[in-house]
């Protein structure tokens, strides 16, 4: 018989398999000096050059409180039943088959020098005093992204660009309530320069890194784009949920619908494969976190994603629709209510905010553990921070306009870690959309890569 | 903890990390550098988390278990011998059993494999285990009692274990 500790070496030994940080970050060769430095920023996408002090042209400025799960009635023109008639509680099928159609008329944009991609997103954090916490929406400046059309490697850097402030606003009508019970104070922004990043291309079908160039030979007819991501998926059966099937297709139409360089016909394929997923299911009439109106689709069962996960719930990842322009407009994460901390929370209960260190907090999903048990707090500029026991507290001012870096090194250990300060947690309800990933714009372009362009 | 700062603290650990989980650097090489883009793409919501890294582990077993290494992965060749193993033939007794032990733990079903490698290669409690793979910390353990039983490993009494998954 072998007992743990065997496991635990036999485990260890596997660590010659680690890529070498090479082989991940190419350019990420470390000079001497670099290495008796290791927190010297050498990473490809650090920011280079200075400052540029343009702000991107299309800010997510206005983010509506989100309605889910719920069907509003409102404009339908878009939907036509079986009969021909509008309907005025479309089906899943009957939005994204009217999606299809108006994208399918849709004339096909000739290449430029880039496909261009806009992206916003959203995300919420705690706020207010820790006996009365509440959730605010925060909305990250855009992210402007320059794909080039030949990169001549699919592996080729991007180019993006992105002032990395942030907006924020009360999540949901209870969280407004709370926030002016508190006395309505600040709610908390940031503008920040413009930087610029540079990353290897996530452009992809399914497993395939793909160029720009390489989507255009993506079928436009549905049967045949369906029998090739049938083919990508095929013996998949791992994911634990009702229709796993289905949540694989679900997963790489996604992909292809959230940023991809295709043709308005193609997209219309990919919705009417949508159409025809068994679980598919509508799960109301919403506005997307800038405003735009559309049509919140699922797929029962919960179709997760490692997005938005965290502190405050994961969820099931949903699309926003919009059958007037034929696109999908946003992404979501909702949370659900299939946590097993929700559903069955330990003896102690619920506790509302976290105030001092090595506290275990259920927030109505993920455990979160404050600190360790075995951490003491440290006060930095009015926030406490937990810091683990024997460690030496190293702050580094941000340099970027954010609080500083409060960051520790344990003895004997390169590196050093960090937590955020003491804070709030907030459990918000099953339902609530708890991230959001919102496509402002993407198309071809031949203007050359700029902050703002 | 800006994006830079993760990368240059906990990168070698995350890099490790994957090793063990994959057992295939090729293998890790690509889950790791497919994490890195979106956890890059998405650092501003993830350094909002309690614990950065951990998410990004999370990240680095969802990408190991999810169907797309499936297809990307199955190119013959490349994973079976590396250089290392060639470069440390001595201890060859000892190597045998444990060469043993981790040619029967790349039999197993992915889960199971991350649920050894989470608890007793990093040491998380079930409670996380069962965060990172999302499910209840009651199937974590099953998945670990029958992994182990294929590996003819002993479980010992383990009160701090049991303790964390009430």
């Amino acid at each position: 018989m072998r007992t743990e500790d065997d496991l635990h070496t036999a485990l260890q030994s596997l660590e010659r398999h680690a890529p070498r940080l090479e082989a991940v970050l190419p350019g990420a060769a470390r000079t001497r000096a670099q290495r008796r430095h290791p927190t010297v920023r050498q990473r490809p996408w650090v920011r280079t050059g200075g400052p540029i002090l343009v702000a991107i042209a299309v800010v997510a400025a206005v983010v509506t409180p989100l309605a889910v799960g719920k069907i509003l009635r409102g404009d339908t023109s878009q939907l036509t039943g079986p009969g021909g008639a509008a309907a005025a509680n479309p089906t899943a099928a009957q939005v994204l088959n009217a999606a299809a159609q108006v994208a399918a008329a849709q004339p096909a944009q000739v290449p430029g020098k880039y496909w261009r991609v806009s992206i916003a997103s959203t995300t919420l954090i705690p706020a207010g005093p820790n006996a009365h916490p509440y959730a605010l929406r925060k909305t990250l400046s855009p992210w402007t992204t320059w794909y080039p059309v030949h990169p001549g490697n699919p592996n080729h850097w991007y180019i993006a660009y992105s002032d990395a402030g942030y907006t924020t606003t009360p999540a949901t009508p209870g969280a407004a309530a709370q926030w002016r019970a508190d006395g309505s104070p600040a709610l908390p922004s940031a503008k920040l320069p413009v930087v610029r990043f540079e990353a290897f291309s996530d452009l992809r079908f399914g497993p395939n890194r793909m160029t720009p160039a390489q989507f255009e030979s993506l079928p436009s007819d549905p049967a045949r784009l369906k029998a090739d991501i049938e083919h990508m998926v095929k013996n998949y059966s791992d994911s634990g949920v009702k229709y796993p099937h289905s949540l694989e297709v679900f997963g790489v139409i996604t992909d292809l619908l959230d940023h991809e360089p295709i043709t308005p016909q193609v997209r219309a394929a990919a919705f009417r494969i949508l159409a025809g997923l068994p679980g598919i299911e509508m799960m109301g009439k919403v506005t997307d976190p800038v405003g735009r109106a559309g049509y919140m689709i699922g797929l029962e069962g919960g179709a997760r994603k490692t997005f938005g996960e965290g502190r405050m719930l994961g969820g099931s990842i949903t699309l926003v629709i919009s059958p007037a322009t034929g696109t999908l407009l946003a992404e979501e994460s909702v949370a659900t209510s299939q946590s097993s901390y929700v559903k069955s929370p330990p003896a102690s209960g619920a506790i509302p905010g976290a105030t001092s260190c090595g506290q275990v907090i259920f927030s109505g999903g993920p455990v979160v553990n404050r600190g360790g048990a075995d951490s003491r707090p440290y006060t930095h500029d009015g926030r406490t921070y937990c810091v683990p026991r024997g460690a030496t507290v190293k702050v580094l001012p941000s340099g970027d306009g954010m609080s500083d870096f409060v960051g520790w090194a344990m003895p004997h250990q390169g590196g050093v870690a960090s937590e955020n300060p003491l804070g709030p947690v907030v459990a918000v309800q099953p339902g609530t959309v708890t991230g959001a990933y919102v496509i402002l714009g993407a198309g071809w372009t031949n203007a050359t890569p700029a902050p703002g362009a | 903890m800006r994006f830079e700062e993760f990368a240059a603290a906990r990168l070698p650990a995350v890099l490790r990390f994957a090793g063990v989980l994959t057992g295939d650097r090729g293998l890790a090489e690509d889950v790791v550098q497919e994490v890195l883009i979106r956890a890059h793409k998405r650092w501003p919501q993830i350094s909002e988390l309690e614990r950065p890294e951990l998410y990004v582990r999370k990240m680095v077993v969802n990408e190991y278990l999810s169907w797309r290494r499936r297809s990307w992965r199955l190119i013959p060749g490349g994973s079976a011998q590396d250089v290392d193993d060639r470069l440390t033939p001595d201890h060859a007794l000892v190597h045998a059993e444990r060469d043993a032990l981790l040619a029967e733990l790349g039999k197993l079903p992915r889960r199971q494999r991350a649920v050894l490698v989470l608890r007793y290669y990093e040491g998380l409690p079930d409670t996380v285990i069962a965060e990172i793979l999302g499910c209840a910390p009651g199937t974590i353990r099953g998945y670990a009692s029958r992994a182990l039983a294929v590996l003819r490993v002993e479980m010992t009494p383990h009160p701090a274990r049991e303790e964390s998954t009430k």
